[in-house]
């Protein structure tokens, strides 16, 4: 396997995506309890 | 395996008819549509159909023919001789 | 045939493949890197079956279906010019470049323009899971066909994977899997990728802060703002790893790139990196004149940057032009020499060939085969030719990094004072939020300057000098051209502005009023 870190490195790729998902829901979450006291929606 | 296939051609259909309504109730769809249209009329009709293949590429008369030219470019532009 | 080796040719080619580049890149960040914020916003919604987020993932999903159908295409022109300005260049490329190509017209519009039809009218007309994974597909097709345009861009840079064959003077694909997993291509990739996630996430950004100061849609935009903020944040440290590993290969296989990247004259053991400086103006090769009026360096960080070694040698401009024996580097002089002895070999060959001369042809070839490697530099004239634009490349590259690591601070405080309720008090950030917007624009085109216009005298790295690689075509041909599609993508991107522009002055949909989400 010649290319193994190449494909490694490559993978990060949908591996960043899916912490960039997992960080926003969390992020989401601190936001909406900071916000409960305020409007849920426009 | 029928029950899929037929669930599938419903979202296909869906799909279409969703589609056709958006174009007709709204304007920045039909703006786009435009968009789209015109631009691959220009695209690929005006440009890659008549002007690029009439007028604009180098031509060759076969494949052989350009390989000898990409050769003579490649063999003599170094040739300050030829200057 | 030196007299066909039209310089206006040459440069009016470059001028217009610079110009189709610029504006194709003014659309595709947005499409590579929207498309994910939007799958985000709508797994959440599937998930906690919230509407509101819904209705977040259709807005975005409109401005993103805006700059999809005004930008989609636009690379066709860049297609058209392989074909007639760069004729030569693509002949000598052969299947390398053509079979990406190729790979990513069939990925463009078979996989994204079926799904992107499902994402823009889907909503609603087939399963919300059907719907979500369509826009996952729409998101992950988007990023696979930059993956084959920069596989083919990586090659330029870092060619593997091939042979020459003389007889038809074209590289012919011997291992495919070195040409895509060239480290190269693969690493360039994730950089190019992840500075269109930057992008957009500024993009999101810059419309909700317009929305906050304006007191609209204010749940709306600060829950986009928290998935962009927090998008944009991974992906701008990631962008400065990749950007890590750019440099790295740089080093390797570019040092007259990095040379220029650095204003790095005399090569050096342990050399630093400049963080700030300004450079000489006049300053050329072997004057002795010192390259900087001032600068503030980093110590040993370019050796460590470059070669992973606190004390590695990193060459000069001095030294790539005039030779370091004690380094072991060639001088310019030396490879020009055996390239001529390549290219010579090479027309050798071809007449033997004609004249049946087997043994002639094998000896002009064991000859062409020797010094096939400084092929490229049998082209130049002028050894000091080997080196980009100095200052161009150095100021270019430093505005990158500079506006890159400026944007992570700006990520990291915006999410901040988004979750903790505080952005409305900080009405500067928000203003500072929408100009980011421009600035993460001129820091990719700066990244483009440093990658494109660093590896002058070069389109394909040591092999093809630019100025053989255009076609036999009038330079009044390409003027034209340039005229033409100066006037075409200027109408679009004017059409992409305004028709943004209002669609963001609309805002998403009141429920009442009924849909307009394209």
């Amino acid at each position: 396997m010649t290319h193994l870190s190449s494909i490694l490195w490559l993978l990060t790729w949908p591996v960043l995506i899916y912490v960039g998902y997992r960080l926003s829901v969390y992020m989401v979450k601190v936001f909406e309890r900071n916000n409960s006291q305020d409007q849920v929606t426009d | 395996m029928g029950k899929m296939l037929k669930g599938f051609l419903n979202s296909f259909v869906s799909i279409f008819v969703s589609g056709y309504q958006m174009f007709r109730r709204s304007r920045l769809a039909r703006i786009l549509l435009i968009i789209v249209v015109v631009k691959f009329l220009v695209f690929f009709g005006l440009l890659k159909g008549f002007l690029y293949p009439r007028f604009l590429e180098p031509h060759y008369e076969s494949e052989q023919q350009q390989s000898e030219q990409v050769i003579r470019d490649f063999t003599t532009t170094h040739k300050p001789s030829e200057q | 045939m030196i007299e066909n080796l039209d310089m206006a040719l040459v440069n009016w080619s470059r001028g217009q493949f610079a110009l189709v580049a610029f504006y194709h890149w003014l659309f595709i960040p947005l499409t590579l890197g929207m498309t994910y914020i939007i799958a985000f916003a709508q797994t959440i919604h599937v998930r906690t079956g919230n509407p509101e987020w819904e209705r977040i993932a259709k807005f975005w999903a409109k401005l993103f279906g805006i700059n999809f159908a005004i930008g989609v295409g636009t690379g066709i022109i860049l297609g058209l010019e392989f074909g007639t300005n760069w004729s030569n260049y693509s002949w000598i490329s052969g299947d390398i470049f053509g079979a990406p190509l190729a790979a990513e017209g069939i990925l463009a519009f078979f996989l994204e323009s079926t799904f992107v039809a499902v994402m823009f009218f889907g909503w609603g007309k087939v399963s919300k899971k059907f719907h979500l994974v369509s826009i996952y597909l729409v998101a992950f097709g988007a990023s696979l066909s930059a993956l084959w345009i920069l596989v083919a861009n990586g090659w330029m840079n870092y060619p593997v994977g091939m042979v020459f064959n003389p007889d038809n003077a074209r590289h012919e694909m011997v291992d495919f899997w070195a040409v895509l997993f060239s480290p190269y291509a693969v690493n360039k990739f994730l950089h190019t990728i992840t500075s269109g996630f930057v992008i957009s996430s500024f993009f999101i950004v810059a419309v909700s802060a317009w929305y906050i100061l304006k007191g609209r849609n204010l749940m709306l935009a600060k829950r986009s703002m928290v998935v962009a903020a927090t998008f944009g944040l991974i992906s701008s440290i990631f962008l400065a790893t990749t950007g890590d590993g750019s440099a790295y290969w740089v080093a390797q296989k570019q040092p007259a790139k990095l040379a220029a990247m650095e204003g790095l004259y005399e090569g050096e053991e342990g050399a630093g990196l400049v963080a700030i400086g300004m450079l000489r103006p006049g300053k050329e090769i072997g004057d002795g004149q010192n390259a900087f009026i001032f600068k503030i360096e980093i110590p040993k960080l370019l050796s460590v940057l470059g070669y992973r070694n606190a004390d590695a040698f990193v060459p000069g401009a001095e030294d790539l032009v005039l030779g370091n024996e004690a380094q072991g580097i060639m001088s310019a002089e030396e490879k020009i020499r055996r390239g001529r002895l390549a290219l010579d070999a090479l027309a050798g060959y071809k007449e033997a060939v004609a004249l049946d001369d087997e043994a002639g042809a094998l000896a002009s070839r064991a000859v062409f085969e020797e010094n096939y490697y400084y092929m490229g530099y049998g082209h130049l004239f002028d050894p000091n030719g080997i080196i980009p634009n100095v200052p161009f490349i150095f100021y270019s590259f430093r505005i990158m990094v500079m506006l890159g690591f400026a944007f992570i601070a700006l990520f990291l405080l915006l999410l901040y004072l988004t979750v903790t309720n505080k952005l409305e008090e900080n009405r500067w950030l928000l203003w500072v939020g929408i100009f980011s917007l421009p600035l993460a624009f001129l820091a990719s085109m700066a990244g483009w300057i440093v990658a494109e216009v660093g590896r002058q005298p070069w389109t394909i790295q040591g092999l093809l000098p630019t100025m053989v690689s255009t076609s036999n075509i009038n330079a009044n041909a390409v003027i034209l051209t340039f005229i033409m599609f100066a006037v075409l993508l200027t109408i679009l991107v004017l059409a992409e502005y305004k028709i943004m522009l209002t669609a963001i002055r609309r805002g998403p949909d009141n429920k009442e009023k009924g849909g307009d989400n394209v």
